[in-house]
């Protein structure tokens, strides 16, 4: 009886709420899928926070799933969205080639997809690829360190070798750097404990550079401890202190750059990211044209603009 | 006890030098790779360099003097970097966020790495689920624990004392140095002189026999995991006393370098053979590349390529080294 009754209201409530949203236009709150790579970076987290921002403005249903840095997550996590039935899907990819099969099937289920933060590889179709201009980023590190002057020999502390963002980063870099100083690049996987030991051997191999740019601003922990051990740690402006540059402008690089550690960080703005993925891809949903490659321009922070509010690391909240 | 198996090679015959040869086969690869480096670069034989290899290789070497325990006992412990990242993100976090006092989240992380051995080592003994399955779920698990409580960010800054932990020095040798020196001392000490370092032998050695003749296999089992995640816990604390942050991404992928110094350093996957002297032997040798590719300018691409080589055939080397000791 009990258990009758609860059926018959939840066929009721369920009639009710379809003929609401049948009054108020049917396919009026799309579901999205927000698919990051991982959710070890505050980047990834901040990505996640202005897509879910931008979906709640848009009245937009957004689930966001953590892909563990594995394109085999990754994979199955799209193969059981299609069944689903999903709306669309924003995936920021582990790893851009291995994605593109699990791509390949969104889109004969005729599902868009946008590409955040690193590209989908060829053989598959996205919508937008929305990201950050990785190599205009290496460049503009690479300007900063050229018109800071005096400096001729750069160690470069790549990130996973093969990884979109460290090969373009990287190139960037290399471009800028033509005709004003010696580049030494060394993989560190994007790990601050990689970078420590890299920093101290390298110094200690070369005692002439006199400049390091990280491809992320967490490896910036590990030079500046590698630093440390071979007593070469020295503040912004002091006698032979060695430039750091980083990418990403995250809150500890802030933070470091307003205490004198660090000289500065290119700047991306996650939470602009995020929102512009979200905007692309409700945009594909309603079969608007988007643009196939929105890149966001990186700015460089120094000690002069560090305490712009505006700056995603000085927003934050983890 | 006459169960229990000797650790030294066999010694019959006109065994001394060749026993000798045995012993020193590591070190002899790694004298060799020394006098290489010494004339390919100018600086691998400084002051400066020796000091750099040695603060290097501490945390490799505090994880691997655990996993030197585990692997005896036919274990493997793949959690290692799990809970390095967790027990050290817990500890600054509680000194941080809750207002916990310094030796009391210093004492809380070395409880979570043994709290986590000892989960390790009781699902493996008493519920019976394969180490490599265990552990690896159980890195799952401490890393996400790490990831839940730090939402992916680095925790900072770090107590003023442990940040001075990470810079102090004791007549020019680091803290984190001195501390692997009484770590790996006290883990030779009682591997090679108390009964549960004899234990682990047998244990690892034949565990029924073991069983039978009166060894608690199941309690050294465990206290082989419980060692190993205390080591992972001091590592991942010194790790943060040295970036001055914790963070959770802290020993990505380190357990399988090692695992790969232990069984380098003569340590059997097997069980029932082993030593802590071999395994910083190990440690030594995967320092040594990682400082020499950097010292060499190798070019990145080639990078893994030549760690895996020179690991290869020191693996080799002392295959053959040990058949020649054994004929």
């Amino acid at each position: 009886m009990k258990l009758k009754r609860t059926v018959t209201q939840l066929l009721l409530g369920a009639a009710f709420a379809v003929g609401l949203s049948a009054g108020a236009s049917a396919a009026d709150k799309p579901n999205i899928a927000l698919l990051l790579y991982s959710r070890g970076f505050e980047f990834m987290v901040a990505l996640d926070q202005g897509a879910r921002a931008e979906a709640e403005k848009l009245g937009v249903n957004l689930t966001v799933l953590d892909g563990q840095s594995s394109s085999e997550v990754q994979t199955r996590q799209i193969e059981d969205l299609l069944v689903q039935g999903i709306g669309a899907i924003v995936i920021s990819p582990a790893n851009s080639n291995e994605i593109v099969p699990a791509v390949r099937k969104a889109n004969e289920a005729k599902v868009p997809v946008v590409a955040l933060d690193a590209i989908v590889g060829k053989g598959a179709d996205v919508v937008s690829y929305v990201g950050f201009d990785n190599a205009e980023g290496g460049k503009v590190a690479a300007k900063y360190l050229a018109d800071h002057g005096g400096i001729t020999k750069v160690l470069e502390l790549q990130g996973a070798l093969g990884a979109y963002h460290a090969q373009k980063r990287g190139g960037g870099f290399a471009d800028g750097a033509k005709g004003h100083f010696e580049v030494l690049p060394r993989p560190a996987e994007w790990l601050a404990e990689n970078a420590q030991s890299i920093t101290a051997d390298m110094l200690t191999a070369n005692p002439d550079i006199n400049a390091i740019f990280s491809h992320n601003d967490e490896m910036v922990r590990g030079i500046l401890a590698g630093l440390r051990q071979i007593g070469k740690e020295t503040k912004v402006g002091d006698a032979g202190h060695i430039v750091i540059v980083g990418i990403d402008g995250t809150p500890l690089a802030l933070q470091r750059i307003r205490s004198g550690e660090q000289d500065a960080t290119v700047n991306q703005d996650p939470f602009e990211m995020g929102a512009l993925a979200v905007r692309s891809a409700v945009s594909a949903i309603k079969g608007e044209t988007v643009q196939p490659q929105q890149l966001l321009p990186p700015t460089l922070v120094t000690k002069a603009n560090v305490d712009d509010a505006s700056l995603w690391g000085n927003r934050f909240k983890p | 006890m006459s169960l229990i198996a000797d650790n030294a090679p066999a010694r019959r015959g006109s065994g001394r030098v060749k026993v000798l040869i045995s012993r020193l086969g590591l070190l002899l690869v790694i004298v060799l790779f020394m006098i290489i480096m010494s004339f390919m670069s100018p600086v691998f034989l400084t002051v400066a360099n020796f000091k750099n290899l040695f603060i290097q290789s501490t945390i490799l070497a505090v994880l691997a003097l655990g996993q030197t325990y585990v692997i005896m006992t036919r274990g493997i412990d793949l959690s290692i970097g799990g809970t390095m990242a967790l027990s050290s993100a817990l500890c600054i976090g509680l000194t941080l966020y809750s207002g916990v006092p310094v030796p009391l989240a210093l004492l809380i992380a070395v409880l979570v790495g043994a709290g986590v051995g000892f989960l390790n080592g009781f699902s493996v003994t008493k519920i019976g689920i394969t180490p490599l399955i265990v552990t690896l779920a159980t890195l799952s698990i401490a890393r996400g624990a790490t990831f839940v409580y730090t939402n992916g960010a680095n925790i900072t800054p770090v107590p003023d004392a442990i940040a001075a932990f990470g810079r102090g020095q004791l007549f020019g040798i680091p803290y984190s140095v001195i501390l692997l020196v009484v770590l790996a001392i006290g883990c030779h000490a009682v591997l090679t002189r108390s009964i549960f370092g004899r234990s682990v032998y047998a244990t690892g050695g034949n565990e029924l026999a073991s069983r039978l003749a009166g060894i608690p296999t199941n309690r050294i089992i465990i206290t082989t995991y419980v060692i190993s995640g205390l080591m992972a816990a001091i590592a991942g604390l010194i790790l943060t006393a040295r970036l001055e942050s914790a963070g959770p991404r802290a020993g990505v992928g380190i357990e399988l370098t090692v695992i790969a110094a232990c069984v380098i350093g003569g340590t059997s996957l097997f069980g029932g053979a082993g030593s802590i002297g071999g395994t910083m032997l190990g440690v030594a040798l995967i320092s040594l590349v990682s400082n020499a590719i950097n010292l060499l300018g190798v070019p990145p691409a080639w990078d893994d390529l030549v760690k895996g080589l020179v690991i290869f055939v020191a693996a080799v080397v002392d295959v053959y080294r040990r058949k020649y000791a054994r004929s």
